[in-house]
């Protein structure tokens, strides 16, 4: 069964390329990941006058900008022959949900942990508070990794008066 | 099969855009509407009126900007910040074999 080691969120994950290591050994391999800029807030400007929730900052507002939740889990031998998914959710500060995360498989090597990576290519910013983007892994649609909370602060800053 | 509505990049049309169909997401008629407007102008107006959902109600979790960006139209999405930036607490590199941070921190820190 998985055990999570890492969960976190970025803006990107980029990967050393190596040969020789899984999952294509025959070919350029990906090596050790480096998760570039780790957050946990994020600040967002709204223009001088405008009112949140209006139509010039519609509640579905989204920034059209790329972030990633990385995963990367233990495996235990026998692993390699499940079909394991990880699935994300995005929820609002209010309880709404996100919509539109993709499904990852995992793929599971003999003697490695498995890295998975959900990128997401817009943030939601239509609420201030506290965002959560949830990962849990199913195999065949039935859970069997609980899921895990990773929270985003959202934060309003009002732009000042340009003279 | 599915299309997708050249205007508003909803991907579930269930019939081609022409022959008078109407997008339930956007409400462009096809071979009317487009025939005024380019697609383009058609997707500017739509958004400009706040990108609703034309036909009854929408899909669960539909989100207009969201369909946009998917459909690789991001630069159609309004900009609707001034500025947006993430805090970066840290990068890090990840190694297989000696991680540079205890990963039991980054754990306790999302509550798992």
């Amino acid at each position: 069964m998985l055990k999570p080691f890492i969960c976190a969120i970025c803006e990107k994950v980029i990967f050393d390329q190596q040969i020789g290591l899984p999952p294509n050994p025959n070919g350029p391999k990906l090596g050790p990941p480096s998760l570039i800029a780790l957050f946990s807030k994020l600040y967002v400007t709204i223009p001088h006058g405008v009112v949140v929730g209006t139509p010039a900052f519609p509640p579905n507002a989204l920034a059209p900008r790329d972030w990633s939740i990385y995963t990367e889990w233990d495996t235990e031998p026998g692993d390699e022959t499940r079909h394991y998914v990880l699935r994300a959710q995005v929820f609002y500060p209010d309880g709404a949900t996100f919509g539109g995360c993709p499904d990852i498989p995992i793929n599971v090597e003999p003697n490695s942990r498995s890295q998975a990576i959900v990128r997401i290519p817009a943030f939601p910013i239509g609420q201030s508070g506290t965002y959560i983007a949830r990962v849990w892994v199913e195999e065949n649609h039935i859970e069997v990794v609980k899921p895990i909370d990773l929270k985003i602060d959202v934060i309003f800053i009002e732009q000042p008066l340009i003279p | 099969m599915r299309y997708t509505c050249p205007v508003c990049l909803y991907a579930v049309l269930p019939y081609p855009p022409q022959d008078y169909h109407i997008c339930p997401c956007c409400g462009t008629e096809f071979g009317n509407d487009d025939a005024e407007y380019s697609y383009e102008q058609l997707r500017e107006l739509w958004i400009a009126a706040g990108a609703r959902w034309f036909f009854r109600n929408p899909p669960p979790n539909w989100n207009p900007y969201w369909q946009l960006i998917n459909g690789g139209l991001a630069a159609a999405v309004p900009l609707f910040y001034a500025d947006m930036r993430f805090q970066a607490d840290a990068t890090i590199a990840v190694g297989q074999e000696r991680p540079t941070y205890d990963p039991r921190l980054v754990l306790s820190s999302v509550g798992a």
